[in-house]
């Protein structure tokens, strides 16, 4: 699924949410996190750091419960969807998960 | 007395260590020689080295961090650099006759060689790169890299059933870190930990050490050669948020002073240092997690603060971090007072030199170059027993 189509059919609060997580995580303030929008890379635009993907993947656990395993959905993913993995595809997998 | 033959990366960081044992080898009467670049060998390796040039060619400069960092370092350096030097290689190992090939772990060319040439290789795994397998949760990242390496193989002329992976020589890997910074992890029954082989780099100009007062802490900033534009904007920051620390910290900043114009009295911005001279005199080190400056900074027990750009320096990161010798910031994203608040600790916390003085005792433990020349030794010792055993025991022998 493409982030845009992700954007379309999630819910707003949804992406919010995963943004807040992101912004938690990074350690980043307010103003960083408005920034953050559906197509945003997490590798290239966030610079999301593997060890602060692990975290995402452990709070989007707690969050939404065992079904949502973002390391599995990660481990799924060749060398080119990794880079350009977006917030709007966790969000579309939360969703769908 | 046995002939080894170096196949190396045309990148400093890797010389060095190998530069390391290569004395060591001829310290103990071995024949050491070298594949690789002579334009970018020679001035480290000096005039009387024997150099069998593969070509010199610009590769494109390392970008980005992460898994883009990663496909980089493959698509545009491994994969092209194995080919590109494999026939300087070949011609290498006909012209010297080595009795091993030293092959870094990323130099994918020396193992196909001497596996074309039934001749032992020894991998020289100097980064944490391939060692901690930081990919295996990743089965298509890893099979990906498998399949770089296998293209790579089977486009050389070999046949395909014979593949070795390139990176982790059946014989012996020499791994160039120890237990203590490795962390706990499984390991081939293959890997031998003999810690970092450092030598003292050629060419460098003195310290100014009347510069330093003995009255306050000297911090150390130094991010490699490798990321120029991004390291520029890092000093930065480093500047701003130690500048405020004037009456504590003394801060020398290697990179070139016309990229940091006017820095306060208490920063030096300095082209080069001597780096294990000076090391005797810093309280701690700022980094970006590269091989080397990491090896020299904890074998001194300097603890570090590391903020890793890409490739292996998470990993170095994470390990310094673990084993109590350090912190990790985040390169990118760390600010001037995140960043001095994170000197600050390591200077006032007496556990991370602590941290830093148990892993150089770890790596005097491990014995460096020393040890690696004893691995090699006994790897000969046992190829030759085998040979004669099988020329002993074989008809031919017997007619």
């Amino acid at each position: 699924m493409t982030a845009e189509t992700a954007a379309r059919t999630t819910r707003p609060e949804l992406f919010a949410e995963i943004a807040g997580i992101i912004r938690d995580v990074t350690g980043q303030c307010d103003e960083w996190a408005a920034r953050i929008a559906p197509d945003s890379a997490l590798e290239g635009d966030l610079g999301l750091e593997s060890m602060e993907l692990v975290d995402v993947g452990a709070r989007l656990r707690d969050r939404f419960g065992d079904r949502v395993d973002l390391l599995a959905y990660v481990g799924g993913l060749d060398i080119d969807e990794l880079i350009d993995l977006t917030v709007g595809d966790l969000v579309a997998y939360v969703e769908a998960a | 007395m046995s002939r080894y033959l170096i196949v190396t990366l045309p990148l400093a960081g890797h010389v060095y260590p190998a530069l390391g044992l290569a004395r060591e080898l001829a310290a103990h009467g071995h024949e050491v020689a070298w594949a690789g670049s002579e334009m970018m060998l020679r001035p480290l390796v000096g005039p009387d080295a024997v150099v069998f040039p593969t070509g010199s060619r610009l590769f494109r400069e390392q970008g980005g961090s992460g898994m883009a960092a990663i496909k980089s370092l493959w698509v545009r350096f491994i994969v092209p650099y194995g080919k590109f030097i494999l026939p300087g290689v070949a011609k290498a190992v006909q012209a010297y006759e080595p009795d091993v090939l030293l092959v870094d772990q990323h130099a994918a060319a020396g193992a196909l060689v001497a596996h074309r040439h039934g001749l032992p290789w020894v991998t020289l795994a100097v980064s944490a790169m391939e060692i901690t397998a930081p990919y295996r949760s990743l089965p298509r990242i890893t099979g990906w890299m498998d399949d770089q390496l296998r293209t790579l193989w089977t486009n050389a002329g070999l046949p395909a059933d014979e593949f070795v992976d390139p990176r982790n020589s059946p014989y012996l890997v020499l791994a160039y870190t120890t237990p203590e910074l490795l962390g706990p992890i499984e390991l081939d029954h293959r890997v031998r930990l003999v810690g970092p082989m450092m030598t003292e780099r050629p060419g460098l100009p003195d310290f100014p050490d009347d510069w330093l007062d003995p009255d306050r802490k000297h911090v150390l900033v130094t991010m490699g050669t490798l990321a120029k534009e991004l390291a520029t904007d890092f000093y930065g920051r480093a500047i701003a948020g130690l500048a405020p620390l004037a009456e504590q910290v003394q801060t020398i900043v290697v990179a070139p002073p016309e990229d940091l114009p006017s820095p306060p009295a208490c920063v030096m911005i300095t082209r080069s240092v001597p780096l294990l001279k000076l090391m005797p005199q810093l309280d701690v080190v700022v980094a970006h997690g590269g091989i080397n400056t990491v090896a020299e900074a904890l074998s001194n027990g300097v603890p570090m603060v590391i903020a890793p750009i890409r490739h292996d320096q998470p990993v170095v990161a994470a390990q310094v971090a673990a084993a109590g010798a350090g912190l990790r910031v985040k390169f990118g994203r760390v600010r001037p007072a995140e960043l001095a608040a994170a000197v600050t600790t390591v200077l006032g916390d007496p556990s991370y030199r602590a941290g830093a003085a148990a892993i150089a005792e770890s790596f005097r433990t491990a014995g460096g170059a020393t040890e690696a020349v004893r691995q090699l030794e006994r790897l000969q010792q046992t190829m030759s027993d085998r040979t004669s055993f099988v020329v002993q025991h074989s008809p031919h022998a017997l007619a």
